[in-house]
C-alpha cells in the first residue's frame, strides 16, 4: 500500500484513539482469558485447600499415584481416539460432502447444505437426547433398522466395547457440517480458468479434483485439522448429555473434558478438588499448545500455500 | 461421452440427496413426534403419522402447551434470549474496534500483540472456569446474566477478531486513505465505511456465536445458579421427565427454532464472510 505524504503528521500527535479502540478487548481478553490462564496455573502448584505451596505434586500425583493416573491415563486414551476417528471419518466426509456440491449444474445446492449443517445447530442436550431414543433397545428404531438391514442389534451406547465409537459416531453426524462449510469455500475460492485450462487438457473431474484443487485447498486442510484437534481435546458436552458425569458404562466414554468435571466438581462421594482439577486444566492446555505449535512449525512450512 | 455425464450427473445428484435424507431423518423424527398424542409416541413410530396426515386425531399441540408452561420451558427460552443477545452483539462489537486497529493503524508491538490474541484460541474453556468463578463469587456478580455476558464475550474474542480481521484488512485501502484524507477521524471511518461493508463477516460470526450461546451448557451450568437456560432446563427434564418422549420432544424442538430460524436469515451472508479468511488464509 502506498504511504501517503499528507498522513505522515498524525505520528507526532499522542494517539489516545488506538488505545481507546484497543482497550475494551484486551481489557477483557484480561479477565476472561489471561488471569484465568495464570490463575490456574498458580492454583495447580498449590494444596487442595490453597494454603501451601506445593510445587509440580499435584501433576506428580497425577502422572504416578494409582489413585490418579489409571484414570487419567484412560481419559487420554479415549480422547486421543475420540479425535482420530473425527479425523479420519468426519473431516474426509466432509471433504467429500463439499467436493459433491461443488460439482456443476448442482442444483438446490444450498438446501442441500443447511440440511447437512443443520444438525450442527442443535444443542448437545438434544443430539444426546434423540440419539438415546434412535438406539434405545425398548423405544428406538435401531432395532428395527438393523433387522431391515441384516446386522445384529446391539445397544451399542450401552455396551463398554462400543460405547465410545458410538459417541463419536453422533459427534461426527452432529459436526460434519463444520468441515463442510469451510471446504466448500475453499473450493469456492478456486478460480476458475485454471480448472476450465486444466479442463481443455482433458483432464477428467477425478483428476481435477485431486491433481487441482485439492493442493489449491491444502491450507484449509490444515485449519480444518488444527480446529478438530482443539475441539475434541475439549469435548465434553455431547458426552454429558448422552451418559452423564460418570461418562458410563463402566467410564468407558470418559475423556478429559469430563474427567475434568468430576475432579473439579466431585462425584458420588468424592469431593471436588481445586487443585488436581486445575492441574489436569492446565495437562489439558499444553496438550492443545504443544499440538498447535507442532502443527504451525511443521505443516505451516512444509505445505506450500498458492498465490490465488 | 454425453451419456456418461449424464449418468455421473445423476449419480452426484442421487449421493448428495441420499446423504441430506439420512442426516436430516433423527431430527425430522424429533419434529413428527413432538405433534403426537402421548399414547401414539408411546405405541407406535413416529412415520406412523405420515400414513394417515390428514386426520385430525393424529396432531396435538398439547405437547408444547404443557412443556411451555408446565415444565418450566417458557421461562427457561426468555432466560436464553436474556443471555444470547448480549452475548451476541457484545463481542462483535469489542472485536470489530479492536480488528480495525490491529488492521489500519500502525503503532509498536502490533504484531506481536495480534498474535497473542489469536494465539489464546486454543486456551480451553475448563482452564478458564475455575478462575473466573472463584473471581466472580468474590465480586459477587456469581450467577449473574453480567457475569455470563462477560465470560461469552471473552471466550467468542479470539475467534471474533479474528474472522473480522481477516475481511477488515482486505478492504480497499484507498477508500480509507482517501475518507482520511477528507478530515475523517478513525471514529467517523470505522463508523461509516468499515462497519457498514463488514457485514458479511460480522453475519457469519453472529451465527457462529449465537449458535454456540444458545447450545451451550458446561458455561450456563457453572455460572448461572437459579435462572436456568434451555439446555440446563432439558438435560434436566430428560432426567426428570425420564421416558415422557412427547413431552421432552416439544421441548427439544422450542430450543431447536431460534437457531433454525437465525441461520435461515442470515445464512446468505454464510459463505461470503467465511470465504474473506480462506482466500488468503
Amino acid at each position: 500500500m502506498k504511504e501517503l505524504p499528507m498522513l505522515r503528521p498524525n505520528k507526532s500527535r499522542p494517539r489516545w484513539h488506538i488505545v481507546v479502540f484497543l482497550a475494551p478487548a484486551l481489557l477483557l481478553y484480561s479477565i476472561v482469558m489471561v488471569f484465568p490462564l495464570l490463575d490456574t496455573l498458580r492454583l495447580s502448584l498449590f494444596s487442595s485447600d490453597g494454603a501451601n505451596f506445593v510445587g509440580v505434586s499435584n501433576y506428580q500425583r497425577l502422572f504416578t499415584d494409582s489413585q490418579w493416573w489409571p484414570y487419567f491415563w484412560r481419559a487420554l486414551k479415549n480422547t486421543v481416539l475420540f479425535f482420530l476417528l473425527h479425523m479420519v471419518l468426519q473431516n474426509p466426509l466432509g471433504l467429500l460432502l463439499a467436493a459433491l456440491l461443488d460439482s456443476k449444474n448442482l442444483r438446490g445446492r444450498s438446501i442441500y447444505r443447511t440440511l447437512l449443517f443443520s444438525p450442527t445447530m442443535l444443542s448437545f442436550v438434544i443430539v444426546g437426547f434423540i440419539w438415546q431414543l434412535i438406539l434405545s433397545p425398548t423405544w428406538g428404531i435401531a432395532p428395527a433398522i438393523s433387522d431391515f438391514l441384516g446386522i445384529r442389534y446391539r445397544p451399542w451406547l450401552g455396551l463398554e466395547s462400543t460405547s465410545l465409537p458410538t459417541v463419536a459416531l453422533i459427534s461426527i453426524w452432529q459436526f460434519v457440517g463444520i468441515p463442510m462449510l469451510f471446504f466448500m469455500t475453499a473450493l469456492l475460492a478456486v478460480p476458475q480458468d485454471i480448472l476450465e485450462a486444466a479442463r481443455v487438457d482433458g483432464a477428467s473431474a477425478w483428476q481435477l479434483f485431486w491433481r487441482v484443487k485439492f493442493p489449491l485447498i491444502l491450507p484449509t486442510v490444515g485449519i480444518v485439522s488444527i480446529l478438530t484437534f482443539i475441539g475434541n481435546f475439549n469435548a465434553f458436552d455431547l458426552v454429558y448429555t448422552a451418559k452423564g458425569a460418570l461418562a458410563g458404562p463402566n467410564f468407558s466414554t470418559d475423556l478429559l473434558g469430563t474427567f475434568f468435571y468430576r475432579t473439579f466438581y466431585g462425584f458420588q462421594l468424592q469431593l471436588g478438588d481445586y487443585a488436581m482439577g486445575t492441574a489436569i486444566a492446565m495437562v489439558i492446555f499444553l496438550i492443545i499448545l504443544f499440538g498447535s505449535l507442532l502443527y504451525l512449525l511443521v505443516w505451516q512450512r512444509k505445505v506450500v500455500s498458492y498465490e490465488l | 461421452m454425453r451419456i456418461q455425464r449424464l449418468v455421473s450427473r445423476s449419480f452426484v445428484h442421487f449421493a448428495v440427496i441420499a446423504i441430506a435424507f439420512l442426516w436430516t431423518l433423527p431430527t425430522v423424527g424429533v419434529l413428527v413426534s413432538s405433534f403426537r398424542p402421548e399414547n401414539d409416541v408411546k405405541n407406535s413410530g413416529w412415520w406412523n403419522a405420515l400414513k394417515h396426515p390428514f386426520e385430525e386425531s393424529v396432531w396435538t399441540f398439547k405437547n408444547y402447551a404443557d412443556v411451555i408452561s408446565a415444565n418450566g420451558l417458557g421461562e427457561a427460552f426468555v432466560n436464553t434470549l436474556v443471555v444470547t443477545i448480549p452475548a451476541t452483539i457484545l463481542p462483535i462489537t469489542v472485536a470489530a474496534f479492536a480488528a480495525y486497529a490491529f488492521a489500519w493503524m500502525k503503532f509498536p508491538g502490533r504484531d506481536w500483540l495480534f498474535a497473542m490474541v489469536i494465539g489464546l484460541m486454543v486456551v480451553p474453556l475448563q482452564v478458564a472456569l475455575i478462575p473466573i468463578l472463584r473471581l466472580y463469587t468474590q465480586t459477587g456478580i456469581a450467577g449473574t446474566f453480567l457475569g455470563l455476558w462477560l465470560a461469552h464475550t471473552g471466550f467468542g474474542l479470539p475467534l471474533a477478531i479474528y474472522l473480522l480481521y481477516n475481511y477488515i484488512s482486505q478492504l480497499p485501502g484507498d477508500l480509507i486513505e482517501s475518507a482520511k484524507i477528507d478530515g475523517a477521524s478513525d471514529f467517523t471511518v470505522f463508523m461509516r465505511i468499515v462497519l457498514p461493508l463488514s457485514t458479511p463477516a460480522i453475519a457469519s460470526f453472529a451465527i457462529f456465536q449465537f449458535l454456540w450461546i444458545w447450545n451451550d451448557l458446561l458455561v450456563s451450568l457453572v455460572f448461572l445458579g437459579t435462572n436456568k437456560v434451555l439446555t440446563v432446563k432439558l438435560s434436566e427434564l430428560t432426567g426428570s421427565l425420564g421416558n415422557k418422549w412427547h413431552l421432552l420432544t416439544a421441548g427439544a424442538f422450542v430450543s431447536m427454532i431460534v437457531p433454525l430460524a437465525v441461520f435461515f436469515a442470515l445464512q446468505r451472508y454464510f459463505v461470503r464472510g467465511l470465504l474473506a479468511g480462506s482466500v488468503k488464509g
